[in-house]
């Protein structure tokens, strides 16, 4: 394995630390009973609207957890899941989980029966909901667009990371009248959810949604932390620009800085 | 130090024959014997050393990371140990595998003993899994135990693989074709002064991509001002000034947002989702 | 104005049939269209002149069946220039499908050219696509890595691999991918070995490419389908990057009618409105 060289390990650790800071800075604010503002995401909001839709319809939820396999991205998805899943099972709804990875299979499967249990409606929980289709990417598309015609899902939500199948999905799920939510950080696959989705949301939203959906004074601090971290990022940004200019791209001083 | 280096190396040499089985009943009896020490653990304790394993297994990867050269006169002891671990995390992974296999026979096979409407696709289910894996097995069997690979074999294995599962896979792709041309359609509708930007620089990009578009100016001159003028120049502008700039700033924000979120994983503190649930 | 207001809501279906109906056309009679080259293509041109003779390239490929349109005439162009040049290069498959059908284009274009296998190319075979697992034990030590080629032969005895023995004898990678491996090949290979790589994506992740491209992390870049005709025609040969360039162009031009007639149908619904007394 190869090693960061110092500017790339004083650099993690900033950003590291200032995220950090920031979460026990929020635990302490939130001991004394303040909190912290965190701006309205639509895409977010609308998870409990898409649930109660498919509760009034009588219809099931899907949710697709990305095509990855098991990183932050999916865990990130899975915390989603765990949130969407607990809205449903006080509803008493289902929510089918067709995954493309064995690993997060394996974990989609105990968050939803954990977070039916928790909320006590562990006999609506059905073992069939959370399938693992296929890992070959057409063939999990293939899939997904089967449950989405069959099961005339009302809302479908789509978490973690895609590709090439984005599309087929969220222009089945329009075809079949589903309300439609996605969130991802492949930025090539944005541009498709928003053209068919109902909601979309982007980039560090997708990380911030377990922040937003639980409140919890941790996450909310982790969020401020994150602010900080691209502050530093922006400031580093401005920094080397102004180098640059004033001594050149190919200079020696930028070259040292950036230890190239 | 030497202790682990020597285990790392114990662990992945080559073993054949009875040392191999018995390693590998080892390795079952030592998998058991922890789970049910686990299952044996109350709530709160099992959650510790969840918390525990989890640190130490982070601190192992950002310290053999972040160890360069020496520290203290004390070289990076834990670089061998990456390449045995990413072995053990594919065999867990090769697994669930397994689970992931278990789910689907199970849904289909009470599908069919049920008689549930569509059982017909759970039994198309079960003969594609079957000739797909004795096409591929049987060769390879026949080859291990040293004869020559059955030709009819190979000849399903073409059609299976060649004749059947590339044409669904380029079919399928292909869909994304026909999708693109009814959601541009839909979304691309000058209900704002954002909407309309939009869909004019989606114009530029589509026209400056393809021949027909660079056609429409090739007459203007390819130096001087006028040349900035040419389409594929004006696609180039855009996606190399205000998109190249939105991608960096989305790929910022993505990097911070993730590596919070390894963070908050690192030192248990993503409670609120899935993590704490008892 | 009926008519108009059926603009805004074209059945699909409509639309898919003429889609169908321009791809095959222009595929069936296609009409030659002058290609400019970009800069991200004649980058990838200057890097495979740049290649010295000593060193060999390795042609990196991730794409399977279902994007082959667009990563096979790639993969031939880029193959092509490398035969041209008379520079060695191994195919390194990542994808199953993809193994199958880079070789078979390497085997044409080979025996089109000349070229023997073993001497002026070679298939490293199928890998799982554990790219950074793999790739920093091949920039260590290239045949302890790979082992034996497709044929089950070791590449050490293959005569286009004598002195072959870390990345520093790889003058260029070309990463030919529907997929997001190129981060793995600038982490682990460009990023700490300097070995230049260009780079040839489907069509959908060009604006994504532009980064590494505008940093110099990548020396060019294959902009899928029309990216392939430009690289044909700097290297004199027709090959499918242009015929199917004319059937993108037509796909293209019927998207923007389609959202043309889109947009008149929702100005004609707009004036419709006040009079039917509804608002927006």
């Amino acid at each position: 394995m190869e090693h960061p060289t110092w500017q790339i390990t004083i650099l993690t650790f900033a950003l590291s630390l200032s995220v950090l800071i920031g979460i026990f800075y929020n635990r302490w604010l939130s001991g004394r009973g303040r909190s912290l503002f965190i701006r309205r995401i639509p895409g977010l909001s609308a998870l409990d609207e898409a649930v109660g839709r498919a509760t009034e319809m009588g219809r099931p939820v899907l949710f697709v957890p990305g095509i990855g396999s098991l990183d932050i991205v999916s865990l990130q998805a899975l915390a989603i899941l765990s949130h969407v899943t607990r809205i449903a099972a006080r509803y008493g709804s289902r929510v089918i989980v067709p995954s493309a990875d064995s690993i997060v299979f394996t974990l989609a499967e105990e968050v939803s029966r954990e977070a039916y249990t928790a909320e006590d409606a562990a006999d609506h929980y059905d073992p069939e909901d959370v399938r693992y289709l296929s890992d070959n990417q057409f063939a999990f598309a293939s899939g997904v667009v089967g449950i989405l015609n069959r099961e005339k899902v009302a809302s479908a939500c789509y978490f973690g990371s895609f590709f090439a199948e984005s599309l087929i999905l969220a222009e089945t799920g329009h075809q079949v009248g589903a309300i439609q939510v996605a969130g991802t950080p492949s930025t090539t696959q944005i541009p498709f959810f928003l053209a068919a989705c109902d909601y979309t949301i982007i980039g560090d939203e997708f990380f911030a949604a377990s922040a937003y959906l639980s409140r919890e004074p941790t996450l909310l601090g982790s969020l401020v932390g994150q602010d900080v971290a691209k502050g530093i990022i922006i400031a580093l940004v401005i920094a080397g620009t102004a180098i640059a200019t004033v001594f050149g791209v190919q200079s020696g001083v930028l070259k040292g800085l950036l230890g190239l | 130090m030497d202790f682990i280096l020597y285990l790392g190396k114990w662990l992945a040499s080559p073993r054949h024959g009875l040392a191999l089985w018995l390693l590998i009943a080892g390795g079952l009896a030592l998998g058991v014997a922890i789970f049910l020490l686990l299952r044996a653990t109350p709530g709160r304790y099992r959650k510790l050393i969840v918390m525990a394993v989890t640190f130490l297994a982070g601190l192992f990867y950002i310290a053999e990371f972040f160890w360069s050269g020496t520290i203290f006169g004390v070289e990076n002891f834990l670089s061998p140990a990456v390449q045995p671990l990413g072995d053990v995390i594919m065999v867990v992974g090769s697994f669930t595998l397994l689970l992931g296999v278990v789910n689907l026979v199970a849904i289909h096979a009470k599908a069919i003993r049920a008689v549930r409407p569509g059982w017909h696709n759970s039994l198309a289910f079960f003969i594609a899994m079957v000739a797909i894996m004795a096409a591929g097995l049987i060769p390879y069997l026949q080859e291990q135990s040293g004869q020559k690979g059955s030709q009819s074999w190979t000849a399903v294995y073409q059609i299976l693989f060649n004749g059947m599962l590339a044409p669904l896979g380029a079919t399928m792709f292909s869909l994304v074709a026909f999708y693109i041309v009814s959601a541009s359609y839909r979304a691309f509708r000058i209900r704002s002064g954002e909407a309309t930007l939009m869909m004019l620089a989606a114009f530029l990009v589509m026209l400056g991509m393809v021949p027909i578009g660079i056609y429409l100016t090739h007459w203007l001159p390819e130096t001087g001002a006028l040349s900035n003028l040419r389409l594929e120049r004006i696609t180039q502008w855009i996606l190399t000034g205000p998109n190249a700039a939105a991608q960096r700033a989305i790929a910022f924000g993505i990097a911070v947002g993730g590596l919070a979120m390894a963070l908050r994983i690192w030192l248990s503190l993503e409670k609120g989702s899935f993590f704490d649930k008892q | 104005m009926i008519i108009l207001r059926a603009l805004l809501n074209i059945d699909r279906r409509i639309m898919y049939g003429l889609l169908c109906l321009t791809i095959v056309v222009m595929l069936k009679w296609p009409v030659k269209q002058p290609l400019s080259t970009t800069h991200a293509v004649k980058g990838v041109y200057d890097a495979v002149e740049a290649i010295p003779h000593d060193k060999i390239a390795i042609v990196s490929i991730v794409w399977s069946s279902s994007t082959m349109a667009e990563n096979g005439p790639q993969t031939e162009a880029i193959m092509r220039h490398l035969f041209k040049r008379g520079i060695r290069f191994a195919i390194l498959p990542w994808d199953q499908q993809g193994a199958t059908l880079a070789k078979d284009i390497a085997e044409k274009v080979s025996a089109e050219m000349g070229k023997t296998y073993g001497v002026d190319w070679c298939d490293w075979g199928y890998r799982p696509a554990y790219l950074y697992q793999i790739l920093p034990a091949l920039a260590k030590d290239i045949p302890a890595t790979i082992k034996k080629d497709y044929r089950g032969e070791d590449v050490r005895k293959l005569p286009m691999m004598r002195g072959v023995k870390t990345i520093h004898d790889v003058g260029l990678v070309a990463d030919i991918t529907p997929s997001g491996t190129l981060d793995a090949w600038i982490s682990q290979i460009q990023g700490v070995y300097k070995t230049p790589i260009v780079f040839a994506p489907t069509l959908v992740m060009v604006p994504e490419a532009y980064n590494p491209l505008d940093a110099g992390q990548i020396k060019g870049m294959l902009p899928g389908l029309p990216g392939a005709g430009q690289y044909e025609q700097m290297l004199n040969y027709v090959g499918f990057g242009q015929k199917g360039s004319g059937a993108l162009s037509g796909s293209f031009i019927l998207i923007i009618v389609l959202i043309i007639l889109g947009n008149v149908g929702l100005v004609a619904s707009r004036r419709r409105r006040p009079e039917d007394g509804g608002g927006d």
